[in-house]
């Protein structure tokens, strides 16, 4: 069994011969180091504005392309002609384009592989309407999150501690072994195929932990491809410590092509050293985040990013709030508990960018097994009558003469039915139920097929609150109880 | 099965407001108010539903927000028969992109 989007990934390498692979490779380095080193930026960008040559520099460096070959790229001056026919005039600048759009086709694919309509209607539904909520919530970067429908923690904590985590991850307690826990693990990827189908392929094995924290991973990882004929993605922002570990998991993920994995780089001198430890071939299928204080790519602004921010009391930033990504199950394997959660934008009261929507406990396959069926039965998938008709807080509504539009981070939604005023009314009230709703406007006179279609279109589009820390879809009352949990030892 | 029964239901359930506890009951969107006026004997599809929306679109909203529509402005998929989205955000960005959340 081979995802769809596991192919598109291989495609990556699969339509290139070995001679562009190494110059695609090189290509990447080169964009590694200009996007971590300002120096290295300064100092093109002057022998460029001089119309000096690129020798000294190159060979400062160890620059194994010709930068000028590549400019649209990364000068904004020649951005334009990206997607244009003048980009032939920069063919090194083709050739990464080409692979940016077949890593966004990957993406794609995966959000894709993430549909379960077939196999789970009520939790693909429940999946669609929260990634309709996100691109609702998040604007632009909503975009990259692919959704994987269950993430696995094979440690509790992490021992890295970046104080930028998006998700503010605990100290590290401790790994969960392989053994004795290898069957316990097999079952458990047996029930999670056995729930979602192909869609189990979406999911990976760390959330608030790193993978170089648990030395049995490259185990885990192969049981997971068996079980589900996909390697998970992995993450490390410590691929240093155990070089050897790094090593089996880059092997594996040669070995079987079926995703990127990525180094997370805390600053530029470990930047430096993993261009030294791993040659730019051997670093064709790991992304580098860079996190250093000279990248060029924006922190997201959640977790103790947040804390930061807020503790200096810097404006926060629009866009980029989460880094979270699995809409589904958080399978906390040390704790025994599962979450459903989903990403949501980080605020004071969900600083680390998603929703607990609920949890539950496990101790064995069957237990696990009971949870996902639980859990599943917690999603909503359409608006109860005792659900409340109240706006996501991050939306701003209007009234605009006897219309109303409602603002999202990108969308402006005009509301312009007979019934708009009173809807508004209840809206900005933000305590009646669906069945208060459709009694007050039905009685008004509203049409009530246009009643039902504004209704649902507000549901299915995620308009309506479903954070459990307040009044909304999912009732009254919070639903999600959440409560501090021990590390329990195999 | 026609746009007319569609209208018919409309009109009858003014003049039939005990109607409203079962309506008001499944508060489920469109295909609870189909399944309640077919159980009722209207002869009211999915389709039939939409089309009498289309017709009602055409006095809700203004010219330039039906044009919007037309010119591909409002978002595919959230634009019903009586609301228009219209997207104002600019996808803007030149940079590479190295990294792409997960």
């Amino acid at each position: 069994m081979t995802s769809a989007a596991a192919s598109v990934y291989r495609r990556i390498f699969d339509s290139r011969d070995d001679a562009e692979l190494r110059q695609l490779a090189r290509i990447k380095r080169f964009l590694e180091m200009w996007a971590g080193d300002a120096e290295l930026r300064d100092r093109l960008e002057a022998t460029f504005q001089a119309n000096e040559s690129l020798d000294g520099i190159r060979a400062a460096y160890g620059i194994e392309i010709d930068p000028a070959q590549l400019q649209p790229v990364y000068r904004e001056c020649l951005a334009h002609l990206r997607g244009t026919p003048g980009l032939a005039d920069y063919p090194l600048a083709v050739i990464w384009d080409r692979y940016l759009n077949q890593m966004m086709a990957y993406r794609n694919a995966m959000r894709g592989v993430g549909e379960s309509n077939g196999t789970r209607p009520r939790f693909d539904a429940w999946r669609k309407r929260q990634m309709a909520r996100c691109e609702s919530e998040l604007g632009l970067s909503a975009a990259a999150i692919v959704h994987p429908v269950v993430a696995f923690e094979l440690s509790d904590g992490c021992s890295v501690g970046c104080w930028f985590c998006g998700i503010s991850a605990d100290k590290f307690k401790g790994h969960w072994p392989y053994e004795p826990n290898q069957e316990l693990w097999r079952a458990i990827l047996k029930e999670t195929v056995a729930f979602f189908g192909p869609a189990a392929a979406t999911g990976f094995c760390y959330w608030a932990t790193d993978p170089s924290d648990n030395p049995d991973y490259p185990n885990f990882i192969e049981d997971f491809y068996d079980a589900t004929g996909v390697l998970p993605q992995t993450t490390t922002a410590i691929p240093l410590r155990d070089v050897e570990l790094t090593r089996r998991i880059m092997a594996l993920n040669k070995k079987h092509r079926t995703t990127i994995n990525r180094f997370s780089v805390l600053n530029k001198k470990i930047l430096n050293r993993i261009h030294e430890t791993f040659t730019a071939d051997e670093l064709m299928g790991i992304e580098l985040v860079l996190q250093n204080r000279d990248a060029t790519v924006q922190k997201s602004i959640s977790g103790r990013a947040r804390q930061r921010v807020d503790a200096k009391g810097k404006e926060l930033t629009e866009d980029h709030t989460t880094i979270a990504c699995v809409t589904g199950f958080l399978v906390k394997l040390p704790l025994g508990l599962i979450q459903l959660v989903t990403p949501c934008r980080s605020t004071a009261e969900t600083p680390n960018g998603y929703h607990i929507m609920s949890e539950r406990r496990f101790h064995d396959a069957a237990s696990f097994a009971a949870a996902l069926r639980e859990l599943e039965q917690c999603m909503i998938i359409e608006a109860g009558t005792d659900g409340i008709m109240a706006l996501r807080r991050d939306l701003v509504l209007e009234r605009v003469d006897e219309t109303f539009t409602i603002r999202d981070k990108r969308v402006t939604h005009t509301v312009a039915a007979d019934f708009a005023p009173r809807l508004a009314d209840i809206l900005e009230a933000g305590n009646y139920t669906f069945e208060q709703a459709y009694d007050i406007l039905l009685r008004e006179g509203a049409d009530v097929f246009e009643l039902a279609e504004t209704l649902e279109w507000m549901f299915t589009t995620g308009l309506l609150n479903e954070d459990p820390k307040h009044p909304g879809i999912r009732g009254a009352k919070a639903a999600a109880s959440v409560v501090p949990l021990e590390f329990m030892p195999a | 099965m026609s746009k007319e029964d569609a209208e018919r239901f409309v009109a009858d359930l003014k003049i039939n407001p005990d109607w409203f506890q079962e309506i008001k009951n499944t508060a489920s969107g469109l295909s609870g108010v189909i399944s309640i006026a077919n159980a009722k004997g209207y002869d009211v599809t999915v389709d039939d539903a939409q089309a009498y929306l289309a017709s009602r679109a055409q006095g809700h909203l203004s010219d330039d927000q039906l044009g919007s529509i037309a010119a591909g402005k409002g978002k595919g998929g959230t634009t019903s028969t009586i609301t228009v989205s219209v997207v104002h955000g600019v996808i803007t960005g030149w940079g590479i992109v190295l990294a792409a959340a997960a």
